[in-house]
């Protein structure tokens, strides 16, 4: 027995639904990112599209493209973190928030950013001189070119090979492969290169071409250079995070997850981990090695496979943030780049991505240029975002999902 | 539901729909599409559990209702309300506005329970267990949402004051 109001509402209910339909790319983005956001809860994370590093004023290194051919590995237990009293988590003020809409992209809207790395960004790597017979004092990009070939950007613009070194193509248990090239690989000032191989990390110097073979057993995937460029925090598929001291070549697991931790500049591992309990909360976990560890709780999910970034007592990241702001542009995405302060885990801005930014969202680089400066990829190429006064700037085109290529640049 | 193929093919044919009610519990296209993403990120570690289809549909659209509450009661610290803008209204005088004035921007403004409720109810045609369960509540909740739910909405349409602000 059904009143008339009753009736009227399921006709009204099923009224509003005709003409809602799914984007054409719902179905593979959601796939995508479901399997992402699930692959990034293990221990170890295989390879991601496009990857950036700064080192200090800023290495910029985006990664190659990864081949996908298995199904995720299966998860691992993360070690617990310090369990120290917390407090709420504190919220992002959406005045701050910066939304850029697809028609920004245009680049021609956008002023230059002057920067170490040239405009467009060289990639074609199995064409360039080997870096033996063109020597570079230091290098702006690294660029993962075919097979495991690396293309190092000097600071004069220019692509060579890097020759003398033999390298291997990253894979992990579930057969992803990806170029060596991560955004961790180069040091701050871009004279040292690492890359993390099969059972090994190769780290080699830019400058004279020498290189050192360590072996360390494993999926290697992923490296970190420490703030003293002593020490190298390796993550690894299947396995736990392991700091190496390149000086006397010893090697130590750590609690941390090598995907989702950076340095500070005090060499803190500041380590961003989503809590396990809830999808839309995360930590941030200063790892001191000492009584001193702490959390905080953030309102912040954790976006991509791209790594968080330090500086100056702030943190960049590609997260996501569970609320929507009051206006209509806002509510098309929670997805973007977000700053917060690492003392107290506050977000101070966020640069919104938009839809058509998914795949450099989840996969792009996210890194400090500068102290003011955060280096984001775009679709078209990098993009410099300055939070405190929401300038944007066209850094350098390149660099897309597709090219398979790895970077570094240097302000 | 095993694997990774099995869950692009749920994805695949059965987001469509699962979209459709993401949009009446949140009134937002892009909302629908983050709610029901999110769902199905909590799905997806449970697959191998989900043996069946409608098993997997359910708890898809259990994840939605209940993302959606979590949503809303986190939106302390937001300063919008979770609701699209409602449709266009016509203003109409009291003694025909039952007739000409819609439901959907009524229903928009209901708590998020008793919304769960009336489109578990009238649109995917559930039963107060059924819908009980989803919400995880008894079926005497239900039933008290879902009065006022209605009572909420005979109120609203018949007065007139109401509809013109929801326009």
């Amino acid at each position: 027995m059904t009143t008339p109001l009753e009736d009227r509402l399921r006709t009204e209910l099923r009224d509003e639904v005709t003409g809602v339909e799914l984007r054409s790319d719902f179905v593979s983005a959601a796939v995508e990112d479901v399997r992402v956001r699930r692959r990034r809860r293990q221990v170890g994370i295989a390879s991601s599209f496009v990857v950036v590093t700064l080192a200090g004023i800023g290495g910029i290194a985006i990664d190659a493209q990864t081949e996908r051919d298995g199904n995720p590995p299966p998860a691992d237990e993360t070690t617990p973190p310090p369990s120290v009293p917390t407090e709420p988590a504190p919220s992002l003020d959406f005045a701050d928030i910066q939304t850029i809409q697809p028609r920004e992209m245009a680049w021609e809207n956008l002023p230059w950013r002057d920067t170490a790395l040239p405009q467009v960004l060289p990639t074609d790597v199995a064409a360039a001189p080997t870096l033996s017979n063109d020597p570079i004092d230091h290098a702006v990009a690294l660029v993962g070119g075919p097979g495991s070939t690396v293309g190092v950007v000097g600071d004069d613009g220019q692509l060579r090979r890097l020759d003398g070194v033999s390298l291997e193509r990253i894979r992990d248990p579930a057969g992803y492969r990806s170029s060596p090239v991560k955004q961790g690989s180069l040091t701050p000032d871009g004279s040292v290169a690492a890359f993390p191989q099969p059972d090994a990390l190769v780290v080699v110097d830019l400058a004279d071409g020498s290189s050192q073979r360590l072996d360390l057993p494993g999926f290697n995937t992923r490296v970190v250079w420490s703030p003293d460029r002593q020490h190298i925090l390796v993550g690894r598929e299947g396995g736990p995070s392991s700091l190496v001291d390149i000086t006397d070549g010893s090697v130590g697991d750590v609690p941390y997850n090598a995907y989702q931790t950076t340095f500070t500049d005090d060499g803190a591992a500041l380590e961003f981990r989503e809590t396990p309990q809830e999808v839309w909360t995360s930590e941030l976990i200063r790892w001191d090695g000492t009584d001193k560890d702490s959390r905080l709780p953030l309102s912040i999910w954790w976006g991509g496979e791209t790594p968080p970034d330090a500086s100056d007592g702030r943190l960049v990241l590609a997260g996501s943030v569970d609320d929507i702001h009051p206006s209509e542009e806002t509510t098309r995405g929670r997805n973007g780049w977000i700053v917060l302060d690492i003392d107290t885990g506050t977000p101070i801005a966020m640069l919104r991505a938009p839809g058509a930014w998914y795949g450099t969202w989840l996969f792009g680089q996210c890194a400090w240029l500068d102290d003011e400066t955060v280096i984001v990829q775009g679709e078209p190429g990098l993009l410099a975002w300055t939070p405190s006064t929401g300038a944007l700037e066209r850094v350098s085109t390149g660099g897309s999902q597709e090219t398979s290529l790895a970077t570094a640049v240097l302000d | 539901m095993r694997d990774a193929a099995e869950f692009t093919e749920f994805v695949a044919t059965r987001s469509s729909a699962l979209l459709r009610t993401a949009y009446l519990l949140t009134g937002d296209r892009h909302l629908a599409e983050d709610l029901l993403q999110t769902a199905l990120i909590k799905a997806y570690p449970l697959w191998g559990g989900l043996r069946e289809p409608r098993a997997a549909e359910s708890y898809v659209r259990t994840a939605m209702v209940r993302t959606l509450i979590n949503w809303r009661k986190r939106r302390a610290w937001s300063r919008e309300t979770l609701a699209a803008t409602p449709p266009d209204l016509p203003t109409t005088a009291a003694d025909d506005v039952e007739t000409r004035s819609r439901l959907w921007p009524i229903v928009l403004t209901l708590p998020p329970r008793q919304r769960a409720v009336v489109v578990l109810r009238y649109y995917e045609d559930l039963t107060e267990s059924q819908t009980a369960a989803i919400l995880g509540c008894s079926t005497g909740t239900v039933k008290s949402h879902n009065s006022r739910a209605l009572q909420t909405l005979r109120a609203r349409l018949a007065d007139p004051e109401d509809v013109r602000r929801l326009s």
